[in-house]
């Protein structure tokens, strides 16, 4: 078979450069693609699977997929992100088999590390840009770092990871990224977009 | 804008929803024969005031969430999970 590399959706799309007007104290946004990434969806049927499963990922990685809705556990390396109930996804930087290391445990889990663009964006104004995307609520008292959520963010399905006040990770379906990227710089001229 | 507890998430808005259907209607068995499927597939009710039906958390969680729902001032009442019995001014 011939070996296949992992390639960004946008590739070629995304330069680095300043986008909009900043004001005088520089851009309020900061942007740059987190890739290749390696991203596993695990989940469960039932109570008792999604309890063994939780079980035999936190033996296999070492970090525990967080019980409460909306919340992320680990520190990067990996990240498990709550994602529905019985349902999560794993996260990190590729480094190793993910996908083979999760598929002994128990439940069912899917390598979605080509189906998902993962955007970084960080910056004073970031919160003042999601609240023009989306509907939720994005003060930093509220949505804090180990919060993660997902919402429709420019009309689009994104899931939202909190990782730092300032600095957030949006996971959004592959096809979608280009035209994700497009708004979140329209959206952001008004702040100034440093692309990296 | 309307807004929905949905179970898992918290109080979220409706465009994060797809709207699914009456949940007061019950599944007819398989032999029941063509009139109770009829009813089951194509006849609704038209009601004002307290409608129990399912939406989606499709952009969220995805799970099916029951709502009481007014439809004349789309008052939420009471939403649950799929399963969820719901009373008026429950959760
Ligand atoms: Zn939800």
């Amino acid at each position: 078979m011939a070996e296949l590399a992992r390639c960004s959706a946008l590739a070629g799309v995304l330069e680095p450069g300043l986008h909009g007007r900043p004001d005088f104290r520089g851009p309020g946004i900061v942007l740059a693609e987190r890739h290749p990434m390696s991203l596993v969806e695990i989940a469960a049927a039932s109570d008792e699977v999604s309890g063994a499963m939780c079980e035999e990922v936190a033996g296999i990685l070492g970090i525990r997929p967080p019980a409460e809705p909306g919340t992320a556990t680990g520190t990067g390396r990996p990240r498990i992100l709550w994602t529905g109930p019985w349902r999560w996804l794993v996260v990190e930087p590729e480094s190793r088999d993910l996908a083979g290391m999760l598929e002994p445990a128990a439940g069912a889990s899917r390598d979605l590390s080509h189906a998902r663009t993962v955007l970084r964006l960080g910056g004073r104004d970031v919160r003042r840009l999601f609240m023009k995307g989306a509907p939720l609520d994005w003060h930093p008292s509220v949505f804090v770092p180990g919060c993660c959520a997902q919402t429709a963010m420019f009309h689009q399905s994104v899931l939202v990871d909190c990782r730092q006040p300032e600095v957030f990770d949006l996971f959004v379906a592959r096809g979608y990224a280009r035209d994700l990227l497009e708004r979140v710089i329209d959206a952001g001229a008004e702040y100034g977009v440093q692309v990296s | 804008m309307i807004r929905i507890t949905c179970p898992y998430c918290g109080p979220r808005d409706h465009q994060e929803f797809a709207y699914v259907g009456d949940a007061t209607l019950t599944r007819p068995s398989d032999d029941a024969g063509a009139d109770a499927w009829y009813d089951f597939v194509y006849l609704r009710d038209n009601p004002r005031g307290p409608h129990l039906e399912y939406w989606q958390h499709v952009h969220g969680c995805r799970a099916f969430v029951k709502v009481l729902r007014d439809t004349l001032t789309h008052e939420v009442l009471a939403t649950g999970t799929a399963a969820d019995d719901l009373v008026a001014g429950g959760r």
